[in-house]
């Protein structure tokens, strides 16, 4: 398989605190990947520098071969951990400008989500709960056709009941030779789904790993490896 | 993609700024109402008086407002929350960037017509079309050329000015926000030393027009401002703030392209 996202001796400081420190990953084509680690242990930084929302202070990311910028953004469907969308419009206009900028948005595909997750889409985004906003955006991410989906956090603000409706919302509507990359601190409820894991703790990467090598190793589950690793870090 | 980047902008700066257009124009109408009306009937005077204040207000908002509103859009979509869909979209930093400015002198340009439009409305009287023309043409041919080329001069020097202006406190905003913490301080710092560098630009350009016409100099000193030292000062007025505009214009694109700091 080839590489489609490298981090080369990769650093990232806010000020004088240090958020990435000296980062090397190389993701391959197809492949699900957990980007796994504690709150503020770096996970939302490096998918920010991966989507060209920071500039590293050392160091290179590379899409593709190539630095984040408009070719990388063709083929990146990204969710953030935050609410983005202008609140002052209706989903309806939202999924318009989607439809306008990314060659790789499928309308019928989000409007049939929406009406999956019951969400009408002539209501203004400022009238849905913080739950139903986290959907809309999750709903119009996967209605892309992209090589990249990277969700940062896509399950952390969803109750428990709702969160395995939306990793198998998740996992029906992207292509198999696309890569996914999640994030998140909510290990249990993901690590069925994940072919590869990437621990990261303090701005460094502790371990990349295949989810199977690492199952076997910890009595079958990540989340014993997690706690492991961790412990020892 | 511009032209799809620019279609939206407009739809959204539009959705801001219409209602103010309806306000303003409706209150011109109104007040045109009450003025034919407190011409039968005297009690109207006061209502008529209330109205021509609360128009001319209108007018003023509506002007200051728009400005305001390009600055937030701006601040809005590239330097906050919304910054994380506008800096996906595989656009451009310049397409972004000069969607924005077009849209915001689009606007701004749109606030003078309507503003124009409303006192033609609340002063109307049949014929006044062609009186607001032929009085123009009328007071345009009894300048001298010099007066004429200093009014042309001046009109263009403030398109410049508030071209400058949106476009320094764009550079201000997103120098600022490149730093950790602190964004909003930092940008009224990169304000002030925009600023001084105008003002530094202004003083050399000062220096070169006395090293190149010292006539328009001695002109002034003698204090019989003539064509050379009003030519002189406009053109240097003129260069001045299009190599500001064109400065702060590019160092936003390339802070935006290089410094982007969404934390």
């Amino acid at each position: 398989m080839s590489a489609i996202i490298t981090c080369e001796h990769l650093n990232k400081d806010y000020g004088n605190k240090k958020i990435l420190k000296d980062v090397n990953v190389t993701i391959e084509k197809g492949r699900i990947i957990g980007l796994l680690g504690p709150n503020g242990s770096g996970k939302t930084t490096l998918i920010k520098l991966i989507n060209g929302l920071l500039v590293p202070t050392s160091g290179n990311v590379l899409v593709l071969g190539s630095k984040p910028g408009v070719e990388s953004k063709k083929i990146i469907s990204y969710l953030p951990e935050r609410t983005y969308l202008p609140d002052n419009e209706t989903i309806e206009q939202i999924i318009q400008y989607f439809s306008d900028f990314y060659f790789n948005f499928h309308v019928e595909k989000a409007y049939e989500l929406l009406e999956k997750l019951k969400i009408n889409p002539k209501d203004k985004l400022k009238t849905l709960s913080k739950g139903n906003k986290e959907k809309v955006q999750l709903a119009l991410v996967m209605s892309r056709d992209a090589d990249v989906y990277i969700l940062d956090e896509p399950i952390g603000g969803v109750d428990p009941v709702a969160r395995d409706y939306i990793l198998s919302l998740i996992l029906d509507n992207f292509k198999e030779e696309a890569t996914l990359i999640i994030s998140t601190h909510l290990i249990a409820d993901i690590e069925k789904i994940l072919d590869e894991v990437i621990f990261i703790h303090e701005g460094k990467i502790v371990l990349q790993s295949s989810a199977d090598e690492l199952r076997m190793q910890y009595k079958g589950s990540i989340e014993n490896a997690f706690k492991e690793v961790f412990k020892n870090v | 993609m511009f032209r799809k980047l620019l279609k939206n902008d407009l739809s959204q700066m539009g959705s801001r700024i219409y209602p103010l257009y309806f306000i303003i124009l409706g209150l011109a109408v109104f007040a045109k109402v009450m003025n034919v009306l407190s011409s039968h009937i005297s009690a109207f005077q006061i209502i008529y008086g209330f109205t021509i204040m609360a128009w001319v207000c209108s007018i003023i908002i509506g002007l200051v407002y728009t400005f305001f509103v390009a600055i937030q859009i701006f601040y809005k979509k590239n330097l906050k929350d919304e910054g994380y869909l506008t800096h996906t979209l595989p656009v451009t930093k310049t397409s972004i960037v000069s969607s924005m400015f077009i849209t915001a002198m689009i606007f701004t340009a749109i606030s003078i017509l309507i503003s124009i439009l409303s006192i033609m409305i609340a002063f109307y009287t049949p014929g006044i079309f062609n009186d607001f023309y032929n009085s123009i043409q009328v007071a345009w041919n009894s300048l001298d050329s010099y007066i004429q080329h200093f009014a042309i001069f001046s009109i263009i020097i403030m398109i410049l000015s508030y071209m400058q202006l949106l476009s320094g406190i764009y550079c201000a905003l997103s120098v600022g926000h490149s730093f950790s913490g602190n964004k909003l301080a930092y940008s009224v710092v990169a304000w002030v030393i925009i600023y001084i560098i105008s003002q530094v630009l202004n003083a050399i350009a000062i220096f070169v027009l006395m090293w190149l016409q010292p006539e328009s100099i001695q002109e002034a000193y003698r204090e019989e401002v003539g064509t050379n030292f009003m030519y002189g000062i406009l053109t240097t007025s003129m260069i001045t703030n299009s190599i500001m505009l064109v400065g702060t214009y590019i160092t936003t694109i390339m802070m935006l392209k290089h410094r982007l700091n969404l934390e």
